[in-house]
Order: structure tokens, then C-alpha cells, then sequence
């Protein structure tokens, strides 16, 4: 959901600490003859958005020919907070959850509603999430987003008037999720090519447009040759992480990906996160710049964040 | 069938290679695609009884008899879902290798058509177009867009919103956009790009797809906020 300023009370980290959410563990299956259930793994549920994959056992699925299903009960332990004056919703309103899914590359996205209850409902709120995705309409992620919006309006009472009364309005997200469905889940587009007359490295920057256009292989990525003579240096045989020259490549590759988003027209939104679109280049950037803490006052500072970034965390 | 695909650069090479008028390339494994794709489009010519040297100057007519022949042809093969309908380089390849012909009638050299922007890849286009307005048949779809313009497909096909598009919604905003007489649109310049974006502005506070009302009611209000601000203009 985008953060528009609402005029309305909404449920903010507070009110949902307040209400008690408890998530439950996320279940994959998909559908042969009988129902094949998949593994959780659980990659980082730390953040406010939790990052999980699943694997299949029998390593039978792909999203192109088989469906997804997503299955998940988790409770709301004290709802009678948001009814009322201090809550969101008039006291006598029914309040509804639901769950907004998308899958941005392949521009696709719904919502389901979940479960309604009212001030009188008996705590706690069960809610059960059941979806599933038919093959060949998933593709990398799967972003879920549960929310809470007023399925019918109350009467509100004198102390009421500033609550939020319509009906469908959306009234805050308790919980977050990214799903990763191909992939290793981080995103950086590493490609190896092979071509003798090149240099051992190079990087890619073939967007059009900064705001919009994926942090993916399409737009940019760093290639890294093969048929290079030093090719073997790049990993010494070792982890990645203990290669100093790659290292080095990424750091170089980073600096020169931002110098260049630095040129465009667009880099002031960059900056300030305006008008990013979700897993598009300039919201990688912006996401290098505000988290990682990578300083793009000038040159010197820029490289000396980067590597000292990349060397403390990789 | 595995659909071959093309990278923006290899797609900028080939494109600069053309003198003038683009090259197909003969793979036999594409050959039939492209004699169901080029059929369709003389079918889709003769049918409007217009040339090709017309297409030129812009034809909405043209986009979308022939989007609704390709949405078909594409969708007859198992393997084209909406994971390859939003892969770019798919329609790359289609553009440059398959049918580059077709495109340089409708199009000429333009290479945004071609290639290079991805929201504005004609064929891409002309396939989400129909994709997001699509009734179940040809005829009802073509029923319901048949007075459309090319601009009402930039405003359906470009505005996919951050997180992606709601179909079931996009073919109810159509189908009641087609509804409308021609003297309801007339009487209200541009509706649908005014219902598309206050869409656009109005799903940030609520989720069309869980309107109490349903959907239905959902698009209704949209457009009857346009027809009653006009009332209210028109008695004040």
C-alpha cells in the first residue's frame, strides 16, 4: 500500500503490538494427485517485512507448470482495540481482514477477503489465509500484505467523529511478506559470459527508466568473463565471500551502477525514495543508501562507504 | 513450445543492422507462428479494407481487430502465460524476428516500438490490451472497446500501478466504459482517463478488489463521480 497521509486514525506499530497479532508458520503445497506440501524456510523474519522461501522435497516443482498453495492461520488476540474512540472504527462497526497478493514481475495482483469481526466477536480473531495460485501465474516473488479495512460502517457517536466510517477503507497493515519463488532471493544480477577479446569484468546499465525499470538482468547486471586468463581469481576455489577481487568487482561495479543513476534526471527522487516503484533500480539504490548507510556526497566517499560496507557485511 | 527470447542489447544490434526496412529471420521453428501471425494480419487488413501503407498514420481500428487475432493465436499454445506475456524479451524477439514487418507497417523505425520501452513495445501492448479488457469472447470484447481510441489503450495498458494490474477490475472498468452511449462519453471529454486515475488515487485508501459493494459498484462510483460533478456544474 502506498503511504498516503491519511486524515483518519489508522493502525500504527503501537496499536498493533496492542492487538496481539500472532502469525502463524506459513504452509506451500501444490497439487499433483494428492496435495505435495513443501518445506518453510524461514530467511529473515526480523524485519517488517519477513523474507521466507519454500522447498520442495521432491523437487518437483516449477512455477510454470504447477499451482502454489499458500496456507496460513494466524490470531488477532485483542481486536476490542479498535473499536471506539481511542481505536480506529466506530464501536459498533465490523471490521474485516484481508490479504493483498502481488507478484510485480509478472504485474499481477489481488485480494482476498479473510475473515470479519466486531467488538463483540470472541477474541481471539482466527484468520485463515488459503490461497492458490493456478500454474504460470508467479513469477520470482510473492509479495502478501495483510490488512484491516471496515467491511460495514457504524454509527458513530459524538466521540467518534474523527474515526474513519467507510465502507472498503483501509485502515493499516499488521503484517508483511515476501515470498521468494525462484531464486536466492537476493537480487543482485550477477551474469558469467564468455568471450576472450574481453576484460575480465564489466558492468551493464541498460535502462530507460530509474523509477521503474527492475533491479534485474534485463536493465543492469555485472558480467563477469570466463574466458578470462584470471577468470580462476575471481573465486579462488574458495567461498565467495573470501575473495578479495570479487569483492573488489562488486564494489567498483556499485560505484560505477550509482555514478551512472547519479546522471539521470531522476536522481533526486532516488534519493529521497519519491515515486519508486517496488524492486525497481532506483529503490535498490535507495535502499543502499538509507540502510547501508552509503555515503553519495562525493566520489571519494561513495567508494570508501561501499567497500568498507561490503567488507564489514559480506 | 519454448518461446525464444532477445536482450535489449542484442535487440539494439539487430535493429541497427536493418537498412531501412527490417529483416525476418527464417527459423523454421518459428515459421508457423509468424504464417498464423501474418494471416492475421492480411484477415485483419482485408477485414477493415484497408492497405498496409496505411497503418502508418494510425489506426485504432487496426490494434484492435489485430490484438484480438494474436491475443488468440498466443494463447493457444499452453506454454504463453502471463509469466511470458511479462517477459520483455519475448516480445522482443517476436518483434524483431518473428513479424518486424508488421510492426515496421504499423510503427516504422521507432525503436520504443520495437524494443527499447518496455511499457510501449507495440505488440506487448496490443496483447495486455486486450488481456485487461478481455469478456470472455471476441465478440463481446470487441463489442465493449469497438469505440475506444488508442489513447484509452496507453491508459489501461500504462497504468499498471506499482504493485502490478487487477484484471477483474480492468474488464469491469472496460466493459462499463463500453457500456456508455456515445453521447455519454461526449458529454464527459476524456472519462476514462479521469476514471483511471482517479483509480489510481482512490485504491490507496481502499482495496477495490474487497469494496463491500463488490466490484461492480466499486467502478459505478467511479464513473458517476464524474457524471455527478458535471450535474452539479450544469445546475449551479
Amino acid at each position: 500500500m502506498s503511504q498516503a497521509i491519511a486524515l483518519y486514525p489508522t493502525i500504527d506499530e503501537q496499536l498493533t503490538t496492542k492487538l496481539g497479532f500472532e502469525p502463524g508458520p506459513f504452509k506451500f503445497s501444490y497439487t499433483t494427485d494428492v496435495v505435495q506440501d513443501m518445506e518453510t524456510q524461514y530467511l529473515d523474519v526480523n524485519s517488517s517485512v519477513s523474507l521466507i522461501k519454500f522447498e520442495d522435497p521432491g523437487y518437483q516443482w516449477d512455477p510454470d507448470n504447477k499451482n502454489l498453495i499458500v496456507r496460513r492461520t494466524s490470531y488477532i488476540s485483542n481486536p476490542a482495540f479498535l473499536f471506539g474512540q481511542y481505536g480506529v472504527v466506530p464501536k459498533d462497526a465490523e471490521l474485516a481482514v484481508g490479504v493483498l497478493w502481488s507478484s510485480k514481475s509478472v504485474n499481477m495482483r489481488g485480494a482476498q477477503k479473510l475473515t470479519t469481526f466486531n467488538a463483540a466477536s470472541a477474541s481471539p480473531v482466527q484468520i485463515d489465509l488459503d490461497l492458490d495460485f493456478s500454474p504460470g501465474n508467479l513469477k520470482h516473488e510473492l509479495y502478501l500484505e495483510m490488512i484491516v479495512y471496515i467491511s460495514k460502517p457504524g454509527n458513530a457517536g459524538d466521540n467518534e467523529t474523527h474515526l474513519g466510517n467507510q465502507p472498503g477503507l483501509i485502515l493499516g497493515t499488521i503484517d508483511t511478506t515476501r515470498i521468494v519463488l525462484e531464486g536466492n532471493g537476493s537480487v543482485f544480477p550477477i551474469v558469467e559470459v564468455a568471450e576472450e577479446t574481453m576484460p575480465l569484468w564489466w558492468v551493464v546499465c541498460a535502462w530507460t527508466d530509474i523509477l521503474e525499470d527492475g533491479f534485474d538482468e534485463e536493465n543492469v547486471k555485472i558480467c563477469i568473463n570466463t574466458a578470462h586468463k584470471n577468470f580462476d581469481q575471481v573465486y579462488s576455489g574458495k567461498k565467495i565471500q573470501d575473495s578479495p577481487l570479487f569483492l573488489e568487482i562488486m564494489a567498483s561495479s556499485l560505484q560505477t551502477i550509482i555514478h551512472k543513476a547519479q546522471e539521470s534526471g531522476s536522481w533526486q527522487n532516488v534519493k529521497s525514495g519519491d515515486d519508486l516503484v517496488p524492486g525497481s533500480i532506483g529503490a535498490a539504490i535507495h535502499y543502499f543508501i538509507t540502510t547501508f548507510g552509503w555515503d553519495v556526497s562525493s566520489p571519494e566517499s561513495l567508494s570508501f562507504s561501499i567497500r568498507q560496507y561490503l567488507e564489514d557485511h559480506m | 513450445m519454448k518461446w525464444e527470447e532477445l536482450s535489449k542489447q542484442k535487440a539494439e544490434f539487430i535493429m541497427s543492422g536493418w537498412n531501412g526496412f527490417p529483416k525476418v529471420n527464417e527459423k523454421s521453428n518459428d515459421l508457423n507462428l509468424r504464417s498464423e501471425l501474418m494471416a492475421a494480419f492480411e484477415d485483419t487488413l482485408s477485414f477493415l479494407e484497408i492497405n498496409k501503407e496505411d497503418l502508418i498514420k494510425g489506426n485504432y481500428r487496426f490494434d484492435m481487430e489485430y490484438g484480438l487475432k494474436v491475443y488468440q493465436i498466443f494463447n493457444q499454445y499452453p506454454s504463453f502465460n502471463v509469466r511470458t506475456a511479462s517477459n520483455n524479451n519475448v516480445w522482443r524477439y517476436l518483434s524483431l524476428e518473428v513479424i518486424p514487418d508488421i510492426v515496421y507497417y504499423r510503427w516504422g523505425m521507432r525503436e520504443g516500438r520495437f524494443w527499447k520501452d518496455p511499457r510501449r513495445i507495440w505488440l506487448k501492448a496490443i496483447w495486455w490490451y486486450i488481456h485487461l479488457s478481455w469478456q470472455g469472447s471476441e465478440e463481446a470484447t470487441r463489442e465493449v472497446l469497438k469505440s475506444n481510441t488508442t489513447d484509452d489503450i496507453v491508459q489501461l495498458v500504462e497504468r499498471a500501478g506499482s504493485l502490478g494490474y487487477r484484471v477483474t477490475l480492468t474488464r469491469e472498468i472496460i466493459r462499463h466504459y463500453g457500456s456508455l452511449t456515445k453521447e455519454q462519453k461526449g458529454r464527459n471529454n476524456q472519462i476514462f482517463r479521469k476514471v483511471m486515475k482517479l483509480n489510481t488515487a482512490r485504491a490507496k485508501t481502499v482495496e477495490p478488489d474487497l469494496h463491500p459493494g463488490g466490484q461492480q459498484s466499486y467502478v459505478k462510483e467511479l464513473f458517476d463521480y464524474f457524471e455527478n460533478a458535471r450535474e452539479e456544474v450544469k445546475s449551479s
